[in-house]
């Protein structure tokens, strides 16, 4: 019986041991991941890291960069290709990437606070200004002349909008704490074969070009315009934002007496898409779409048009074949409405190096050689847009490029209608059932109302 | 020296357990608690960040028309659907112990859509099953000629609840079969015979021997469903992209309060007070079922006879 009971002892101890082994349950598993990889190589930082960049010392040291892709994301497996060229053109440098996925916007922040060793990441836009604490002010790094850019700067090289929408997208406008990358747009893309046929020449500028538009390709055959449940409110939020302007949107979300929503500019706006309902240029399938339904739709070939980013033509690529040839164009003015042309939601994915970062120079290197035209390259070839001025186009969106080129204002996605996450789901459950043509325009602004109100 | 052992013994196996207790339940759910009465930014930050808004939480969420509709479908997911649940358990678990051939087969058959991966789950039904164009269903009804079936869109946002809840009870009841085919299963056979001889047929024999038998299973079962229910999340956001009014539930809610869920450029404003006043509410809401269930079904140790313990045999030996 002893030795049981000692037996018994035994056990309870090792369970108890691998209970408190394992009993941190909020940190990632990739933090011990990550422990014991930089313990492989003990970093040889400077700590009186030069901005200044030295072409005779030789760049060494390891940079720990934590990522918001997947490893086995084409674009992760860019990134891997990138960091490793970079090793092989500085070989006594390390980078290693923390592949934290779409999650790093709920761990990166408690990373930062604990004081764990990261040195660059990517800055998620959910945190608005959040991190800002804890970045460098990279205005004077912008400016520098690197080797690996041709002894241009990073200001040089990338667009204009690199620079201007981080700024924007974390809410800081003293200084640059994040250089983009990958940036996007909302385009309505269509299918450029499918215009060619109904005989569509140039993209349509007003509403009633798109409706002409729309009246051409029920013609030739195809579905004109289509959506999934997961972006109805982006087509429905701009017609609202092109009508009114978006701080008139993003009051109209914050309504709580119902008013805003009696305003005849909500009428006119549910009367538009009543009537694309009931001219059929609406897919009869949107009633139920469920992302990514709608967009395979369109990547098949049945519809013609889908308001979404420009990186649909990506998501949809297997469907659509290499030979699919992309169009896009802003959303469209509306009748009653000023002219935005040039304004479109836009966005990109930024980078942003710690202020913790022991090894500046390293990170800054690296940072610019990011934005090499190499690099870059073989970012777009992953399905990634291009940051550089000078940088390709897949070929599938080589029309896109022009269109891309001419925005400039910065508008929020859905033109600000998403600014309210209680009123956001009866807006799209609303929208989805009067492009259905279940409900009436006027029920739909009844209906608005009275959900204000609540 | 017995009772020396014994002591050292109920300590070394208590102490890992009440420390976990400590550490991963009640610590926990104290902070969460405090959380509730004032207003936080953001999940991680120290408590000294905190500021204190009293039950204005509280207000907050049943003033919110989202968070209402939210509680309104738990408590259908509860209710209705728990009815709907336990009785189609029933149903097969009875079939299944009648004698059929393959047993063994059926039941594991019902069980497998319970260990697959929720995601793979809702992936298959959303995208598959109730599509519109070329779902399973779809295809099944025309080949039937039943038009307007086949017309049915399950995943607008009127059908959406029932279609996530068809899902749901697919992915759940083999679960409950398990369990109820064991405790039918423990059922002494002498009782069935007995009945038989009486001239019982299959209906008395389930009302009247196995339903009363099994009362104490049957409260696990809705314990366990409760639990369950309580929690539901993963259907709701493989349903929906955005948060929806068909699918929404207090566990999505809380948690679009707490992370967020932005789509594209704009950040939703975090509220992770209200989102911890919603997981108190949840805790609350299953505590009452807990001491409701109690009084509704009482245990009834007495009636039911048990099989005995072999270990006790085994010492008496010794």
């Amino acid at each position: 019986m002893k030795k049981k009971r000692i037996a018994a002892l035994g056990l309870a101890l090792v369970m108890a041991l691998s209970a408190c082994s394992s009993a941190p349950a909020q940190a990632p598993e990739e933090s011990t991941e990550k422990e014991s990889v930089s313990q492989e190589q003990t970093p040889e930082a400077t700590p009186e890291a030069t901005v200044e960049e030295d072409a005779v010392q030789p760049l060494e040291g390891e940079i720990v960069f934590w990522t918001m892709w997947n490893d086995t994301e084409p674009q992760g497996e860019a990134w891997q290709e990138v960091a490793d060229r970079f090793m092989a053109l500085y070989p006594n440098t390390k980078i290693t990437i923390q592949w934290c996925g779409r999650d790093i916007s709920k761990t990166l922040k408690p990373a930062l606070e604990s004081g764990q060793r990261i040195d660059m990441f990517d800055y998620p836009t959910q945190y608005s200004g959040q991190l800002g604490f804890y970045c460098l002010d990279l205005s004077e790094m912008i400016e520098q002349p690197f080797d690996v850019l041709g002894g241009q700067s990073i200001s040089d090289v990338v667009l204009p909008s690199m620079l201007e929408t981080p700024k924007k997208q974390t809410n800081t406008w003293a200084g640059q704490i994040a250089v983009g990358y990958k940036p996007w747009l909302n385009l309505f893309m269509y299918n450029a074969a499918a215009f060619e046929e109904a005989g569509i020449t140039s993209n349509p500028t007003t509403w009633d070009e798109l409706d002409a538009a729309c009246a051409k390709l029920l013609e030739a055959g195809y579905v004109p315009i289509t959506f999934d449940d997961a972006y109805a409110h982006w087509i429905a939020g701009m017609y609202l934002q092109r009508l009114k302007g978006q701080d008139w949107v993003i009051e109209l979300a914050a309504d709580t007496t119902g008013e805003m929503w009696n305003d005849p500019a909500v009428l006119q706006f549910a009367q538009a898409f009543e009537d694309f309902a009931q001219k059929g240029y609406l897919d009869s399938n949107v009633g139920g779409n469920k992302w990514p339904a709608g967009q395979m739709d369109v990547g098949s070939g049945k519809v013609a048009m889908y308001y979404n980013l420009t990186g649909l033509p990506v998501e949809v690529s297997d469907v659509a074949g290499p030979d699919f040839k992309w169009g896009a164009f802003n959303y469209p003015d509306v009748p009653g409405g000023e002219s935005y042309a040039d304004a479109a939601p836009a966005g990109c994915t930024m980078t942003a190096i710690s202020s913790g970062c022991e090894n500046v120079a390293l990170a800054a290197e690296f940072l610019a050689f990011i934005h090499s035209q190499e690099s870059d390259d073989r970012f777009v070839e992953s399905g990634m847009t291009t940051s550089s001025k000078t940088g390709s186009w897949p070929e599938a969106l080589t029309d896109v490029k022009p269109v891309f080129d001419e925005i400039s204002v910065i508008l929020q996605t859905g033109g600000g209608i998403e600014t309210n996450p209680e009123i956001k789901p009866v807006f799209t459950e609303n929208f989805i059932k009067l492009a259905a043509g279940q409900i009436s325009a006027d029920k739909f602004v009844e209906n608005m109302v009275a959900a204000a109100q609540q | 020296m017995k009772r020396k052992g014994r002591g050292l013994f109920y300590v070394s196996f208590l102490t890992p357990a009440i420390l976990c207790f400590l550490f991963i339940f009640l610590y926990p759910t104290i902070r969460t608690m405090l959380m509730s009465l004032f207003q936080v930014e953001f999940i991680t930050d120290d408590m000294d960040s905190w500021v204190f808004v009293g039950f204005d939480n509280f207000k907050q969420l049943f003033n919110s028309a989202l968070f209402i509709r939210s509680m309104t479908n738990i408590l259908k997911i509860w209710i209705v659907w728990g009815i709907i649940i336990m009785v189609l358990a029933t149903l097969l678990s009875v079939i299944i112990t009648s004698g059929v051939k393959f047993k063994n087969f059926w039941r594991s058959l019902i069980y497998l859509p319970h260990i697959i991966s929720v995601v793979a789950l809702g992936t298959m039904w959303t995208q598959y099953a109730f599509n519109n164009q070329y779902g399973l269903f779809k295809t099944i009804f025309e080949l039937f000629g039943l038009e307007t079936m086949a017309a049915f869109q399950w995943t607008a946002p009127e059908n959406l609840f029932l279609a996530m809840m068809i899902a749901y009870a697919y992915g759940s009841v083999g679960f409950y079969v398990l369990i109820l085919v064991a405790g039918i299963d423990s059922i002494s056979t002498d009782y069935y015979e007995a009945a038989d001889i009486e001239g019982a047929g299959n209906l008395g024999k389930f009302f009247y021997i196995t339903l009363p038998l099994l009362k104490d299973i049957f409260k696990r079962c809705i314990v366990l469903y409760s639990a369950g229910a309580m929690g539901f999340f993963a259907y709701s956001t493989l349903f929906s992209f955005n948060t929806e009014l068909a699918t929404v539930t207090p566990m999505v809610y809380m948690y679009d309060n707490v992370f967020g869920r932005a789509t594209g450029n704009a950040a939703t404003p975090l509220n992770v007070g209200a989102g911890a006043a919603v997981g108190v509410l949840i805790m609350i809401m299953v505590l009452f079922i807990n001491v409701f269930l109690d009084k509704l079904i009482p245990n009834d140790r007495d009636e039911r006879p048990r099989k005995k313990s072999t270990v006790r045999r085994g010492r008496n030996v010794h």
